[in-house]
C-alpha cells in the first residue's frame, strides 16, 4: 500500500515537471518570436530613417542643380540616365558599385518653369519612402 | 526497481538539462535582440538627429552671408551668422570629443572650441561645400555608423 502511494507521488511530480517545461519551451517560443519581431521593426525604422535621409539629400542636391539630372547626378555622385538619377546604397547604407541592397531613384519632369522630382528609396523587394519634389527652375541667384 | 528508479532520475536531469539549455538560449536570443534593437537605436537617435539639427539650423539661417563654413582647430564648423539689434553674431557648429558642440560669439572674434555647449552626442561631423551652394553633410555616431545628407542655400555659402 505504502509502495503504491509512493509511486502515485512519483508520478504527479513527474507529471509537474514535464507541465513545467512544457509551459516553459511554450513562452520561451513566444518570447523567441517577439524577439526576432522587434529586430525586424528595429531593422525596418531605421531603413525608414536612412531611407528618408537619402531622399533629402537628392531632394536638396535637386534643388541645388536647379533641377537638371546631369548636374544632381554630379552632386550625388551617382549616374544619370535621361532624366531620371540613380543611386546605389549597400546593405550599411553606403555608397555601392556593385551589387545594391537599397536602391534610389530621381525621376525628373519639367512643366515650364516648374521641374519636379519623384525620388523613390526602394529596398529590395518593396518601396521604403517616396518624395515628391518641386523646384522653380531658373530661380537659382 | 533499482533500474526503474535509475531510469526516472536520468530523465528528471535531462528534463532540467533541455530546462537550462532553453533558459540560456531564451536569454541569449534576448540579450542580442536587446542589443541589436538599441545600437539601431542610438544610430538613429544620433545620427538622424544631429543631421535634422544642422540641416534645419542651415535653413534657419538661410540669408546673404548667413551661411559659411570654416576651420576650428583642424576641423570642419559650420557658421551661422545673424545680427541681434545691430550687433552682428556668430554660431559656430562642430564636434570636439563625442559630442555635437555649439557656440556663439562677436562676429569677428576668435571661437574657442572647448567653449562650446554640448548639443547632441556624435562621434564626427564634416562639411563639404559643393557647387551651386550645396553644402554636404556627413556625420559618425560613436560606433562609427556614417550617415550624409545634404542641405542647399539658396543665397549661396561663403
Amino acid at each position: 500500500m505504502e509502495k503504491a502511494a509512493v509511486g502515485a507521488r512519483s508520478r504527479w511530480l513527474l507529471l509537474e515537471i514535464v507541465a513545467a517545461v512544457f509551459l516553459f519551451a511554450i513562452i520561451s517560443g513566444i518570447c523567441a518570436t517577439l524577439f526576432v519581431q522587434a529586430k525586424e521593426i528595429s531593422q525596418d525604422s531605421a531603413n525608414l530613417t536612412m531611407a528618408m535621409v537619402q531622399a533629402q539629400r537628392a531632394a536638396e542636391a535637386f534643388k541645388a542643380a536647379d533641377g537638371d539630372a546631369v548636374a544632381t547626378a554630379a552632386l550625388l555622385k551617382g549616374a544619370a540616365e535621361e532624366d531620371v538619377v540613380m543611386l546605389a546604397f549597400g546593405p550599411d547604407w553606403q555608397p555601392a558599385q556593385g551589387e545594391a541592397a537599397y536602391t534610389l531613384t530621381a525621376a525628373m519632369s519639367r512643366e515650364g518653369e516648374l521641374a519636379r522630382a519623384v525620388i523613390t528609396v526602394r529596398g529590395e523587394t518593396d518601396e521604403l519612402y517616396r518624395l515628391d519634389v518641386a523646384h522653380r527652375a531658373g530661380g537659382n541667384p | 526497481m533499482r533500474r526503474r528508479h535509475v531510469t526516472d532520475t536520468l530523465f528528471v536531469l535531462a528534463l532540467l538539462g533541455a530546462f537550462a539549455v532553453t533558459g540560456l538560449a531564451a536569454a541569449v536570443l534576448g540579450a542580442n535582440a536587446y542589443s541589436g534593437i538599441a545600437a539601431g537605436m542610438e544610430r538613429n537617435d544620433a545620427l538622424r538627429a544631429s543631421l535634422s539639427y544642422l540641416t534645419e539650423k542651415i535653413r534657419h539661417n538661410d540669408a546673404a552671408g548667413g551661411v559659411s563654413v570654416r576651420d576650428l582647430d583642424g576641423h570642419g564648423a559650420l557658421v551661422l551668422t545673424e545680427t541681434v539689434e545691430g550687433a552682428a553674431y556668430e554660431t559656430w557648429v562642430y564636434a570636439r570629443e563625442g559630442r555635437l558642440m555649439e557656440v556663439t560669439v562677436i562676429a569677428g572674434e576668435a571661437a574657442s572650441p572647448g567653449s562650446g555647449q554640448a548639443v547632441l552626442e556624435l562621434a564626427e561631423v564634416s562639411f563639404t561645400v559643393e557647387k551651386n551652394g550645396l553644402i554636404l553633410i556627413a556625420a559618425a555616431d560613436a560606433r562609427g555608423n556614417w550617415a550624409e545628407t545634404a542641405a542647399w542655400v539658396r543665397c549661396g555659402v561663403e
